[in-house]
């Protein structure tokens, strides 16, 4: 190389780095007219794929991705995960009721929602979302209500019922009832009544006002004696479940090779059972609930604040959660109403559910909804408890002694603290 | 040559060298040494994962951590994954790497092969593995209850989960840590065995006294990135049951998927740095027994013996 060709070789490097350097940069932040590309975070089962595409349509220029996560947990975790990061979260984040208050825990992390929005949706759906000081953060998505699902095929093979009034007058009760039907549908069979005893105890915790975490922060989930006769009947009933938690790869099997008689039901769960039993032309179901009526979960979407799209975000996050197209929601995957308007719509109580041999979702979730009298409290721990009492009630369906695992579960729960 | 010119050339040779090997240390001290010490400061205050900073707790992330009988269960599992992946990985592989190297036809095809489930990403081959070891409809156990036995509880028994997820970290590693033992066997001195051959040695008796001592440097080597890995496990048992997280009476949690747990689902990033700092030691540990193993072989110098038995 010659000596001027020395000399300029660094020069020459600095210029070409400095080049790629503001070729980055131009690259990241040119968005001036260009389109701009949302994502959004879900779980389960939302129903959005067709609104989306129609959010699409009605608003050229700005694209959706959607990413799922398997299950809740899932979802929490990575959300946990992407806020401690401070970027890599969606533009819209679907947030589970169970983890909500460990997100509110830093509400300056999720903007505010519209002022005129807050009579969208029912009192508590809206005040579990608002913080200390009045605003609400997130958009409500659906109420979840509870009924009982149920294996029509099996339940025929029995001699029961399989006409869904029918199977509700039988059901109706208590627990102890609710068992005493299976043990007989158990013993005729041989096949199990329910899928876990996990999900037993997990329905009688969301039926408790306080369960794990007082309003004071307190952790209780040890001394309530609420939770402890929740455990104990939940441990009662393992004679008659089959072993297969709720969301674990034998519980999405067996939903379709009729492993179990009954499924607790949340409103959303209608989907799930759909997409994990898809060729099943056996579940049903009924508008029922032991003990008294329960709701188990319901979403909302949030923005985060590290969005770089905010405006663009809330538009979708408000869109998808007005009333019209949760009750579009609601025939799609069961993701029923938590907005005002959209339960008093004629459209509701009119929908009903091929898969579930068509059966009139849009009436049986509007009457077990009205029949709750009980909104959970959860605490920031409370969603970290739950998957320790899972943990729990898990272990002694896989044979450890209740009272051993009880000791265990108390253990976990100290070491939260 | 002018005695500025020699005097400039020596500086040269004195500063070149540091010059070329800067870039390494500045990227260690960026992405190994800072974050080391960041998580040994982090582990000493009592830090939220997403508020922050709480304070100054001094040991007593430490104390709680090793007060937690999960954070021993773990410890033990990390263990046992690690001893049922890594003992039969090593011997599968040298195996592997011993039939690689005679004359097979089509040897690039073979030797490819072997490294192709390294190429798969490790989560879609969990999915599968996971189908094979499920419950009640998995391949495996539906394949025990059509011949007639008993089916296996992958998600129940501790063994059996452990000896599943070593399974996905076989199938993993065992191509990749073959083609490196048979690089190693090919740089064996054919001298060697032409002469175990013509003292009446079979393939056997070669590959034992032979090939054996001396790729034994490279099966140090092998065994300790294996030793890193293994402690550090956590793609195949986090996926093993994404429902769970590692079994419900902690059958198959490992210290990186405890680390995790308590970060990231529990919010204390505090307790979590103080795990990763005791799993730093753990391994550290192990590194310096490898360390002292490979100096007991070293001066126990295979190429004397070798042959001439």
């Amino acid at each position: 190389m010659n000596r001027i060709g020395k000399a300029f070789a660094p020069i020459a490097v600095i210029a070409l780095t400095a080049g790629v350097l503001t070729g980055c940069s131009t690259a990241g932040g040119g968005t001036d007219g260009g389109d701009v590309e949302l994502t959004l975070s879900t779980f389960g089962e939302f129903g959005y794929e067709d609104l989306l595409t129609q959010f699409e349509d009605e608003n050229p220029g700005i694209t959706v991705t959607q990413r799922v996560d398997v299950n809740g947990d899932a979802a929490r975790d990575a959300t946990n995960t992407y806020l401690a990061a401070g970027s890599g979260l969606a533009d819209v984040v679907a947030v589970e009721s169970g983890w909500l208050a460990q997100m509110m825990q830093y509400p300056d992390k999720w903007t505010p929602v519209a002022d005129d929005l807050a009579d969208r949706w029912l009192e508590w759906k809206s005040a579990a979302a608002t913080d200390a000081d009045g605003v609400i953060r997130m958009y409500g998505v659906d109420a979840a209500p509870v009924g009982i699902c149920y294996n029509r095929d099996l339940f025929a093979n029995a001699g029961l019922p399989t006409d869904r009034a029918e199977v509700a007058t039988l059901l109706t009760g208590d627990w102890a009832h609710f068992f005493d039907v299976g043990r007989d549908f158990t013993t005729k069979t041989g096949v199990p009544w329910i899928n876990a005893s996990s999900a037993v105890g997990q329905a009688q915790v969301q039926g408790l006002e306080i369960a794990f975490q007082d309003r004071d922060g307190e952790v209780v989930a040890t001394t309530n004696p609420d939770v402890k006769a929740a455990y104990d009947l939940a441990v009662s009933a393992i004679d008659v479940t089959a072993n297969m938690a709720t969301f674990g790869e034998d519980w999405t099997k067996g939903l379709g090779q009729s492993s179990f008689a009954t499924q607790i039901c949340p409103s959303w769960m209608l989907g799930i059972i759909k997409s994990s039993a898809p060729d099943s032309t056996s579940w049903d179901v009924a508008e029922v609930f032991p003990g008294a009526g329960i709701s188990w979960g319901g979403s909302y979407l949030a923005v985060p604040t590290q969005s770089e799209h905010p405006e663009e975000a809330q538009k979708l996050a408000d869109w998808l959660t007005a009333p019209e197209q949760q009750l579009a929601a609601f025939k799609a995957v069961g993701s029923f109403p938590s907005q005002v308007e959209a339960l008093a719509d004629d459209a509701l109580r009119a929908t009903s559910e091929p898969f579930f041999q068509n059966a009139a979702t849009g009436e049986i979730f509007s009457n077990l909804g009205t029949a709750i009298d009980v909104r959970p409290y959860n605490g920031p721990l409370s969603s970290q408890i739950m998957v320790f009492f899972n943990d729990a009630l898990n272990r002694v369906e896989a044979g450890t002694d209740p009272a051993a695992s009880w000791s265990q579960f108390e253990s976990d729960v100290d070491s939260l603290s | 040559m002018t005695e500025r010119s020699i005097r400039r050339n020596r500086l040269d040779q004195a500063i070149t060298p540091y010059a070329f090997i800067t870039p390494y240390f500045l990227l260690f001290a960026l992405i190994g040494a800072f974050p080391l010490l960041f998580t040994l400061w982090v582990s000493l205050r009592d830090w939220d994962l997403i508020g922050g900073d709480g304070g100054f707790v001094g040991l007593q992330n430490f104390v709680d951590v090793l007060g937690e009988p999960t954070f021993w269960v773990a410890l033990r599992n990390t263990a046992s994954i690690f001893l049922l992946s890594v003992i039969p990985q090593l011997i599968l592989a040298t195996a592997i790497a011993y039939a690689l190297s005679t004359n097979l036809r089509a040897k690039t095809f073979w030797r490819m092969g072997v490294l192709l489930p390294y190429v798969l990403a490790p989560v879609a081959v969990t999915l599968v593995f996971n189908d094979l070891f499920g419950d009640s409809f998995g391949l495996i156990n539906q394949g025990l209850q059509a011949i007639g036995l008993p089916s296996v509880a992958w998600h129940e028994n501790t063994i059996a989960s452990h000896l599943a997820i070593a399974t996905m970290v076989n199938f993993r590693w065992t191509g990749y840590n073959a083609l490196i033992l048979l690089a190693a066997m090919q740089a064996v001195p054919h001298d060697y065995v032409e002469a175990a051959r013509l003292d009446g040695a079979g393939p056997l008796r070669t590959f034992f006294s032979i090939t054996l001592p001396q790729i034994r440097p490279t099966m140090i080597f092998v065994v300790v990135t294996a030793t890193i890995g293994g402690l550090q496990i956590f793609d195949e048992p986090q996926l093993f049951s994404i429902h769970d997280r590692g079994g419900p009476d902690n059958q198959w949690v490992t210290l990186t998927m405890y680390l995790y747990n308590i970060g990231w689902t529990q919010l204390n990033l505090g307790r979590a740095s103080a795990i990763a700092w005791l799993l730093f030691v753990v391994i550290v540990g192990v590194g310096l027994l490898n360390f002292s193993l490979t100096r007991m072989l070293r001066r126990d110098t295979p190429t004397s013996r070798g042959a001439v038995r």
